[in-house]
């Protein structure tokens, strides 16, 4: 009992300081703050982000057909676009980042729906939305495509992943036998085909892949 | 088709002839799916060099993850801020009781000595696992070895953070350092709306008695009556033993 106890202390001991920490960075952070966090990839700024405001979206996407499962990946998906229109520059928010938060989840689960031939509308909005530009849209479909490919290429062996990005920061074959301990260039250069090949066959087989490109 | 994706690849690593190059660019404006082919390829290498976005991502499976890892209970009681309230009073009475036992000689020593206590370890060393920042975290696992020393140097360098400021109190308190002490405290109670706002009062009037600034030290104690603080009875105590 008393270890049950202990337990329990533990974990909440761990969510009063980490809660507090923040609310109390939360309530320290403006729009311009937020924004300049998920663009340094903070994780401080992201874990509040993710506190504050994933359970409005998980309320959205739940109550409107969805699982929990899809209002993770939707939530994130909606953070991964937000933080790549702001490494491009592209990012101007004239609203508060809850709604505009919102706002890119609620585009991306009406086309999730779509996509499942569910419906083609919510039925329940639980916060403001605006409507988003069609720069933001290509964003989304750049991000759909982005996420299969390096999906896959995370799932490739450690050695093809090591290549590729070798090759790719433009080492040269003679410097990526020599790290990979490869006997020579020419087999270097093989190995680099058959991983890419891997890579590409991998993506197209994937059913996303075909759906991504209708 | 093989030949023909080495080709495509050959073309991008610009490891071509201009000659083939050209029939090549030829190809990719005349035929669709040769065009598709080079499109696909051109965009997977631009998502394997995007290493931010990996990141990016892999931070935030890392705290979906952790959130998930909570288990149900501890996670339904801190749904609502008053469940996170009761926990703590359920933290601070064990703290309290502890304290109100150790309670017996009236001079300001002898009561600091037996009113004073740091955090219990058990609560320190599961949360510095799960803290994030890594700094805090080094900063706490210090505090948690009585390496108070290097705590302070660690937690002095957080200077925006409560809960850096509350240990670094708290490790002031330990090396004796009780002006110091006093000042991480006031820098919690200066910041509105935290948690720490009871114990750093708590500690800062402790802080005044080992200054033997009394008249300070009561004044505190007092206001902490009148806030119907969780040390209210260890207060009340104090306060009749400085008379």
């Amino acid at each position: 009992m008393i270890n049950f106890y202990s337990y329990y202390l533990v974990k909440c001991g761990y969510l009063l300081v980490k809660n507090r920490i923040n609310i109390y960075q939360v309530a320290k952070y403006n729009l311009e703050e937020t924004l300049e966090g998920i663009r340094r990839n903070d994780l401080n700024v992201m874990q509040f982000v993710y506190k504050e405001l994933y359970s409005g979206i998980q309320f959205f996407v739940t109550s409107n057909s969805g699982s929990e499962s899809d209002a993770q990946d939707i939530f994130q998906e909606a953070l991964v676009i937000i933080f790549r229109k702001l490494t491009d520059g592209q990012l101007k928010v004239t609203c508060t980042f809850k709604t505009y938060l919102y706002s890119v989840c609620r585009l991306l689960w009406l086309k999730q729906l779509e996509k499942r031939k569910t419906k083609d509308e919510v039925s329940i909005d639980n916060e403001n939305f605006i409507e988003l530009t069609e720069e933001t849209q290509d964003v989304i479909r750049q991000s759909e495509r982005y996420k299969l490919y390096q999906t896959h290429f995370k799932k490739l062996s450690d050695d093809c992943q090591k290549i590729l990005e070798m090759s790719l920061e433009k080492t040269s074959l003679r410097r990526i036998a020599e790290i990979m301990g490869y006997k020579c260039e020419k087999y270097a250069k093989k190995r680099k085909f058959l991983c890419k090949e891997k890579l590409v066959d991998e993506i197209k087989k994937d059913p996303t892949f075909k759906e991504l490109a209708k | 088709m093989k030949q023909r994706f080495e080709l495509i690849e050959k073309y991008i690593d610009g490891s071509l002839t201009s000659e083939e190059s050209n029939s090549l660019e030829q190809l990719i404006t005349s035929d669709s799916a040769f065009s598709k082919e080079y499109q696909l390829r051109l965009e997977v290498n631009k998502a394997i060099m995007e290493k931010n976005i990996m990141k990016f991502r892999d931070n935030l499976n890392m705290i979906y993850n952790e959130h998930r890892s909570l288990p149900g209970v501890v996670r339904l009681l801190f749904v609502r801020n008053w469940h996170l309230v009761s926990a703590s009073v359920a933290i601070l009475v064990i703290i309290g009781g502890f304290l109100i036992s150790r309670l017996n000689n009236s001079s300001a020593d002898r009561i600091f000595d037996k009113y004073y206590s740091s955090e219990n370890a058990i609560y320190m060393t599961r949360s510095s696992e799960l803290v994030v920042d890594a700094e805090l975290s080094i900063a706490l696992e210090k505090f948690q070895n009585n390496e108070y020393g290097e705590a302070i140097n660690l937690l002095a360098m957080l200077e925006d953070n409560v809960v850096a400021q509350y240990y670094l109190g708290l490790s002031y308190m330990e090396t004796d350092q009780f002006t110091e002490a006093k000042e991480s405290f006031q820098f919690i109670l200066d910041q509105s709306n935290n948690l720490f706002i009871e114990q750093a009062k708590w500690y800062q009037a402790l802080c005044l008695l080992k200054l033997d600034n009394k008249e300070a030290a009561t004044e505190l104690f007092t206001s902490i009556l009148n806030d119907d603080s969780l040390y209210n009875e260890n207060a009340t105590d104090i306060l009749r033993r400085l008379k």
